[in-house]
């Protein structure tokens, strides 16, 4: 389905991956997904403390691909409040935790090697660890949220630098999210009570600002990610929508989410339920099952591809973008 | 300084319009005086809770479905955070009164959704509340308004309606409930996305005119082609109305009365109170607000101290803010909301559309043992910032103590809460087989939480 179209690109959907189910082939409030070597599609379930505990077994990470393949999972029961996922130039999957005040790791056939992160708030602690994002460098930058800033680790997690405060002016954060890395080596940090997202230096210096409360434009944003143009893509969370920006800023377009179809694994359920298939017979209108809600996590592959964690929702929405395009004259 | 009777007030008015309050609010509450603490419960100028901060970090409670238990969680978070406690009471009083159940509605996002508009309308209208919940979706399938047809009408919502929501039994007839239930036909909600497989979505409230009973209906003595709306503002006309909802807020907020199934039959144990404040409800075309606002300024107000059972709600509410031991976002939420379960109340899932028995009800040889518990495991935990303050209040006046006043200002601090001579000489007798009392350190903090527990498990605790 073609959703959108502006001058010079458009985004198509592709389809949807996973259901929202407490194991298996599915998915508990996915809130970050991250690349794996051989088209590997990492995705972690935050998962509810309900009826398993703290550390219940729904918290996991799946391996999936984008031919809606299952590898299995991993990591259940490590976790207390799993955020944020990243890999390393080794293949290596990062996982951070912000009850744990960890950052965990893990080798492609998901055994954990290694751990690391220390509570407070002096240089190299952590209070509620959320982004990361590896630079080209393999080095780990970590949004340490309750602290309101960036820090920069080796991977080993050895601390490196830091930058930010708490706050609302340039520079500071209020409960920042999500962290990514582009081509270049800048920073881009979603800002979450700031509502806004913002640029920085590899350093840390603030270099620009996206999006603001003002007319709505961004409310509350989880993460944010940018393709092989420069173009930026903002889980616009508390608007359920992804937010698209030109390099420079301006509002290109925005994505509220196609998957009317069912998903492979959303349609194995449903054509086991006859119940359930009627059911959908009485719904005039399923353009609501399509619907963004809660969008946490994106990635981008080397296709352009847009992968979004569509979190209440329990599956991912991926979307295609298609260069160079030239939309057909209006009254066609 | 404020005198321990106007602490005593005020500690009385802060259990039954919030969840209780430290001593340090407390005593700022008495500097600014009663009234003023009333217009201020009233007219709350503090911050809503932050509900974003609560699904970001446990996003299972914006959409719960079958299992009540994350919505539990998300309210328990909002009453136990909030810095308008009455908004949140008269939440509590409304959910009692218009008692709504997952067990059966089976999508608690939707019963959440019924108690954010109580949040939003608690102190507001009476009339837009019964509207608002004519095309709840929460409501409409809780008592079958979706099963009202043209027909073949359903009476269970028109019959809650006048027996339990607005007037009571006695004050309507068998014809009324069919009459009624007929004017609510076509009320209905659409056709809603299946839960499977990406979890629930909402229904939406409908009106088709196709399946409503357009005929003539006589309705408490009134006749005309009435829809429900109509049927709401004749409801509102009869002095019947008033009287039950004042005696509903008598009863939550002033002092426990027999249950509802038994008001046709047992009057009020304060009938001039009563008669009082369903004059004012008439007065003010069934705002809320004012008749809060007399009956918290009033004598019989003021003169019920410790006429009520604490509710499960009101001990694990009260026990939570007083110790300090969740104040946002917190892995131990979602087990938290079932503790009132526990205790004897499962909110957003009363047994049955009557809502709770209340009073001496609440206590039971299970829940008792249970209530006791919760709270003494709490007020005995040193580590909770307000244990600490609390030991803080008992110790910090002199340098030495004796038993009996230690227990004095346990007592005082715990409440204030006025004990039997018997149950005194028992907390007396355990502080002093302890020995001398060491003013400060690890033990007095010990030995003075020790007693808290103990004074947690009295029976005049259980009163406020």
């Amino acid at each position: 389905m073609l959703t959108t179209t502006v001058a010079g690109r458009t985004w198509n959907f592709k389809k949807a991956v996973g259901r929202n189910a407490a194991a298996g082939n599915g998915f508990t409030q996915p809130y970050d997904v991250a690349l794996g070597p051989e088209g590997v599609i990492y995705v972690l379930s935050r998962g509810a403390e309900g009826a398993g505990g703290v550390v219940a077994p729904n918290k996991r990470i799946g391996k999936v691909t984008m031919d809606d393949q299952f590898l299995g999972d991993f990591g259940h029961s490590e976790f207390t409040w799993p955020v944020a996922l990243a890999v390393d130039s080794e293949g290596n999957l990062f996982c951070s935790d912000e009850h744990l005040n960890i950052i965990a790791s893990y080798n492609e056939d998901g055994e954990r090697i290694g751990e690391w992160g220390e509570v407070g708030s002096d240089e190299g602690q952590l209070n509620g660890p959320n982004g990361i994002a590896f630079d080209a460098d393999d080095n780990l930058y970590v949004v340490d949220s309750g602290n309101g800033r960036v820090q920069k680790f080796t991977k080993d997690g050895s601390f490196l630098a830091t930058f930010g405060s708490a706050g609302s002016d340039e520079g500071q954060f209020d409960k920042p999210w999500g962290i990514t890395v582009d081509s270049s080596g800048d920073l881009f940090v979603a800002d979450w009570g700031n509502d806004r997202v913002q640029k920085f230096s590899a350093g840390g210096t603030h270099l620009m600002t996206f999006g603001s409360a003002a007319g709505g434009e961004l409310n509350h944003p989880s993460s944010v990610a940018v393709d092989s143009e420069g173009d930026v893509y903002v889980a616009d969370w508390g608007n359920k929508r992804i937010q698209i920006y030109e390099p420079d800023g301006n509002v290109i377009t925005s994505l509220h989410g196609d998957a009317v179809e069912f998903s492979a694994w959303a349609a194995e359920v449903i054509n086991a339920n006859p119940d359930a298939q009627k059911a959908y017979r009485r719904v005039q209108d399923r353009t609501q099952i399509g619907l963004l809600d809660r969008p946490v996590g994106i990635a981008i592959d080397a296709d352009d591809n847009l992968i979004i964690t569509d979190s209440t929702r329990g599956r991912l929405q991926v979307y295609t973008k298609e260069k160079d395009y030239m939309d057909p004259q209006f009254n066609l | 300084m404020a005198s321990r009777e106007d602490i005593a007030l005020m500690s009385h008015l802060m259990r039954r319009a919030g969840f209780g309050a430290s001593r340090d609010e407390i005593e700022q509450m008495c500097e600014q005086g009663y009234e003023v603490t009333v217009e201020q419960l009233l007219n709350p100028t503090g911050p809503p809770v932050d509900e974003y901060d609560l699904y970001r970090h446990h996003p299972i409670t914006e959409v719960p479905g079958g299992a009540a238990a994350p919505g539990q969680a998300a309210w328990l978070y909002f009453m136990a955070t909030t810095q308008r406690p009455l908004e949140e009471k008269m939440t509590l009083f409304w959910h009692h009164v218009f008692a709504t159940g997952n067990a059966k509605v089976d999508n608690c996002f939707h019963i959440m959704d019924q108690i954010a508009m109580f949040r939003s309308q608690g102190m507001g209208s009476y009339r837009d509340l019964l509207k608002g919940l004519a095309a709840d979706p929460a409501m409409i399938y809780w008592l079958d308004n979706n099963e009202n047809h043209k027909h073949a009408p359903n009476e269970n919502w028109g019959r809650e309606l006048l027996e339990l929501f607005s007037l009571g039994v006695g004050n309507y007839t068998e014809k009324d409930v069919f009459e009624c239930s007929r004017a609510f036909t076509g009320w209905t909600l659409d056709a809603k996305m299946p839960r499977y497989p990406y979890g629930r979505f909402p229904w939406k409230f409908v009106f088709r005119p196709e399946d409503h009973d357009y005929s003539e209906k006589t309705f408490l003595g009134q006749t005309g082609n009435f829809n429900g709306e109509d049927i709401i503002e004749i409801v509102l006309q009869q002095e019947a109305c008033s009287k039950f909802i004042a005696r509903h807020l008598y009863n939550f907020f002033v002092a426990d009365e027999p249950q509802v199934p038994a008001w046709n039959i047992e009057e009020p144990r304060n009938p001039e109170a009563v008669e009082m404040m369903a004059k004012i409800l008439v007065e003010n075309d069934y705002e809320i607000k004012p008749v809060l606002r007399a009956m918290f300024n009033s004598d019989f107000f003021k003169e019920a101290l410790n006429q009520k059972v604490k509710s499960p709600v009101e001990v694990v509410i009260g026990t939570l803010r007083g110790t300090g031991d969740l104040t946002g976002s917190d892995p131990k939420l979602e087990a938290l909301g079932k503790e009132p379960g526990y205790l004897g109340q499962d909110i957003l899932d009363p047994p049955s559309v009557e809502g709770w028995h209340t009073g001496r009800e609440w206590i039971n040889s299970g829940s008792l043992v249970k209530r006791v518990n919760f709270v003494s495991d709490r007020v005995s935990d040193t580590s909770l910032p307000g244990v600490q303050r609390m030991v803080e209040h008992v110790g910090n006046n002199g340098a030495t103590m004796s038993a009996e006043e230690l227990v004095d200002r346990c007592l005082d601090i715990m409440g204030p809460v006025e004990v039997s001579d018997l149950t005194k000489h028992e907390l007396v007798s355990n502080v002093e087989s302890g020995g001398k009392i060491e003013l400060g350190g690890e033990s007095f903090s010990q030995r003075t939480s020790e007693t808290f527990a103990l004074i947690a498990a009295t029976r005049e605790f259980q009163f406020g």
